[in-house]
């Protein structure tokens, strides 16, 4: 089982739209690594974002690559300081692959705490729109891979 | 500085202390690994690599690409059983961005060793041909984990071929 721990991509500030939607930037940075998940042959079973509106376009646009289904779903306790029990234990019994799209710095205190056992063992740069694989192994996770917009190519 | 932590590309067939060569396949992983970084801009001053034919194999490929004008150095220590901490502390000397070629399990505990001071923390699943990158400046002297990709998600899926 792999899980899939994304950064949203970059959102306009707040004073260009309170709800801040992805910029074009963002926009294109998702494109761009939904395409290198298909080249990568990533397909996931679910995918979940914390429900704010750039976290769910990014899984939106993701989705179009990595999954078959239909909506992408919100998921609650993804806030960027929200307890990383509730997923962690999710992550633990998931049957399949799943993907997470939410904030920092909740994603490097989940990848830290799957890794190390402790949210602050690890210092890793997540940077808007970086997936990062982990394995779920027999005694416990392994990083397979980490991909940031910034080294792929454009579409 | 940026350190990249390779383990080298796949070896031919042979009994596992040989001194194996890259396999054809393990060339043309390393090959279009090393197409794929210099297309990042990436560049480094200092390419070293293990007593080991595939590990200095895989460090003249990168080499070639990452770092023109220079060659690939070997570097007594870090063979598959080496001594992390000892490598740790060259680290701590070294200024220039550098590719370090090795073996697993050295590679992985090396890792685990730089970012969390534990070598056997077992964070890293790391595949033949895989580059960590990891980063440390004057602000920060601790090492960050900045990506990790490996040949297979970078040439993609076989899709039938070899």
């Amino acid at each position: 089982m792999n899980l899939y721990l994304v950064q949203h991509a970059e959102a306009v500030s707040a004073q260009q739209h309170p709800k801040r939607p992805l910029s074009e930037r963002g926009l294109a940075d998702a494109v761009k690594m939904a395409a290198f998940l298909f080249n990568a042959d990533v397909i996931v079973d679910e995918i979940v974002h914390s429900g704010k509106i750039r976290a769910e376009e990014t899984a939106n646009v993701l989705s179009k690559t990595v999954w078959f289904g239909k909506a992408t779903v919100e998921m609650s306790g993804l806030g960027p300081n929200d307890s990383t029990d509730h997923l962690l234990h999710s992550a633990q019994t998931a049957g399949g692959n799943l993907m997470v799209v939410g904030h920092m710095p909740y994603m490097s205190r989940m990848a830290a705490r799957c890794l190390t056992g402790d949210e602050s063992g690890l210092d890793i740069a997540f940077e808007p729109g970086t997936v990062m694989c982990l394995q779920r192994t027999e005694d416990g996770w392994a990083l397979s891979w980490m991909q940031r917009p910034g080294m792929l190519a454009d579409v | 500085m940026r350190l990249y932590l390779v383990r080298h590309g796949k070896a031919e067939f042979g009994s596992e202390d040989a001194d194996r060569h890259l396999s054809p396949r393990g060339r043309a992983d390393v090959e279009a690994m090393a197409s794929y970084l210099a297309a990042q801009e990436i560049s480094v001053s200092r390419v070293v690599h293990s007593t080991l034919a595939r590990a200095r194999e895989t460090a003249e490929i990168l080499a070639a690409k990452l770092a023109p004008g220079t060659m690939a150095k070997e570097l007594d220590g870090i063979e598959p059983w080496g001594n992390v901490k000892a490598f740790a502390s060259l680290t701590e000397k070294w200024t220039e961005d550098t590719v370090v070629c090795g073996h697993e399990p050295f590679m992985g505990q090396a890792l685990s060793y730089l970012v969390t001071g534990n070598p056997h923390a077992e964070l890293v699943d790391v595949k033949t041909g895989s580059v960590m990158a990891l980063a440390r400046n004057i602000h920060n002297p601790s090492w960050q984990m900045r990506w990790m990709v490996l040949p297979r998600i970078v040439r993609g899926p076989k899709r039938g071929e070899d």
